[in-house]
């Protein structure tokens, strides 16, 4: 079998990294380990969880970079929808400018434009969510899209301000006891294959460090 | 003294699920056992096709599932899952997009574009532009408008939308939908997941997304069996956490 020595110091830098973060993290304040060495390892994990923040505030730079390169390239072979990609420039730049030399002028347009437009779409997602039911029994009649829609309309009208105790206790209990174990089988589920995938990773079988 | 305790339980978890990934599968040759039909990972390789032939993009997006942060590990899975469907539609002439709102993960993204392209021997075809991000502003609504607008221009034959969302998925697959492409869809987030099994064409439930490796790779079906184990393990733990608690009262 060949190994490719990039792909063995990937997977052994990620193993050592991984494995000092682990216990500079777990480990408890009175073990049978020297006080010196937790205090090492607590102070290298501190360092590495620095550079990743630190890492994360500079990556919105290379974030901006790929957005402004994406629709300059548009712009400038006139692709389709290239007239977005103008407004989208020219609104950069009035922003960065207006930041620096008029900040009211700035604060006015996240304000006046920006929020106003979110708050538009978030509007929007009512309707959106609604046409998702409609479309879910148009598109594909089964038992669980038919209890699915029956649950929703159930506890809409039951969250509604009329004075019927048995609506109520019902909706209640619904929530409480199917909805809430069925999110929490789906968040069990997401736990284990996340554990499982962190294990891949640190263990360096993953993919990623063979090619 | 309870902060030892969850100390003690995460490193148990841990050296537990190291044995499962490692020896278990190997032990009980879980590379060889059969896989339970999933409609999302059935309809992929025919959404590739169809944009193969159409010549239009397939779309692909991480939501925001981010490196660096709780959803590490779900952009690499879907990263993953991005990895195999590239993969596949190198052999087409217009590139897939993969879109990410989380800055962090763009370079993960580009990574996986890279590879995919490597691993078919079409390095020269690679363009870091095909993986892109968009603001995520508050509530993740602006990304939402970006990927809408970029359905209007680039027109992609098909979406795979696996990774964060929230409510904001609503609007992209409000948008998939007017357009009658076929879409995928996960989320890790609860009423992202409820959108995704309502408004998708065929959406992944939970930890699905995280075995793409089993069925679109080539081999390792360790993640299924190593998961089955856990699975069974944490079922047993709650029916015995039961049967004590039971006991106990009955004393």
């Amino acid at each position: 079998m060949r190994i490719r020595l990039g792909a063995a110091l990937a997977s052994a830098l990620t193993f050592a990294i991984g494995l000092v973060v682990i216990l500079g993290l777990l480990l408890p304040d009175e073990t049978l380990l020297p006080q010196t060495w937790v205090n090492l390892i607590r102070s290298v994990t501190s360092v590495l969880l620095q550079l990743t923040t630190i890492t994360a505030a500079l990556a919105i730079l290379v974030g901006i970079f790929n957005l402004l390169l994406v629709h300059l390239s548009r712009l400038f072979k006139r692709e389709r929808g290239f007239l977005y990609s103008l407004v989208l420039i020219i609104s950069f730049f009035v922003v960065i400018i207006t930041y620096f030399f008029a900040r009211e002028v700035n604060t006015l347009l996240l304000e006046n434009i920006q929020r106003t437009v979110e708050s538009a779409l978030a509007g929007l997602l009512f309707f959106a969510l609604v046409y998702g039911a409609y479309r879910m029994m148009h598109q594909r009649v089964t038992w669980a899209s038919v209890v699915f829609i029956l649950v929703v309309l159930f506890v809409l009208v039951a969250a509604l301000p009329f004075d019927i105790p048995a609506l109520q206790e019902i909706r209640a209990w619904l929530m409480s006891i199917p909805v809430n174990a069925g999110a929490r089988g789906l968040l069990l589920g997401i736990a284990l294959a996340t554990v499982v995938t962190g294990v891949r990773v640190l263990i360096g079988v993953d993919r990623s460090y063979r090619d | 003294m309870s902060l030892v305790n969850t100390q003690i339980v995460a490193i148990l978890v841990l050296v537990i699920v190291f044995v499962a990934v490692v020896g278990v599968p190997r032990l009980r040759g879980g590379n060889k056992r059969p896989l339970r039909r999933i409609r999302a990972y059935d309809m992929l390789p025919a959404m590739v096709g169809s944009s193969i032939e159409a010549d239009r993009p397939i779309h692909l997006s991480l939501g925001s599932a981010g490196v660096g942060s709780e959803t590490t590990l779900l952009a690499i899975a879907s990263a993953e899952l991005v990895y195999y469907v590239v993969q596949r539609a190198t052999i087409g002439d217009t590139p897939p997009i993969v879109s990410v709102s989380n800055p962090l993960t763009l370079p993960l993204a580009q990574d996986t574009l890279r590879r995919a392209y490597q691993s078919r021997g079409l390095s020269n075809r690679f363009s870091g532009l095909s993986a892109r991000w968009y603001p995520s502003g508050s509530r993740s609504l602006a990304f939402a408008a970006g990927v809408t607008a970029m359905m209007g221009v680039e027109r992609p034959s098909g979406h795979v939308l696996v990774g964060s969302y929230g409510a904001e998925l609503a609007l992209i697959l409000m948008g998939t939908s007017r357009r009658r492409v076929p879409t995928i869809a996960a989320s890790d987030q609860l009423d992202g997941q409820a959108i995704a099994y309502v408004m998708s064409d065929a959406p992944l439930i939970g930890e699905e997304v995280f075995v793409s490796n089993a069925y679109l790779g080539e081999s390792a079906r360790t993640e299924t069996t190593a998961l089955d184990l856990l699975r069974w393990l944490v079922i047993l733990t709650m029916l015995g956490g039961a049967v004590v608690s039971i006991i106990n009262r009955g004393v």
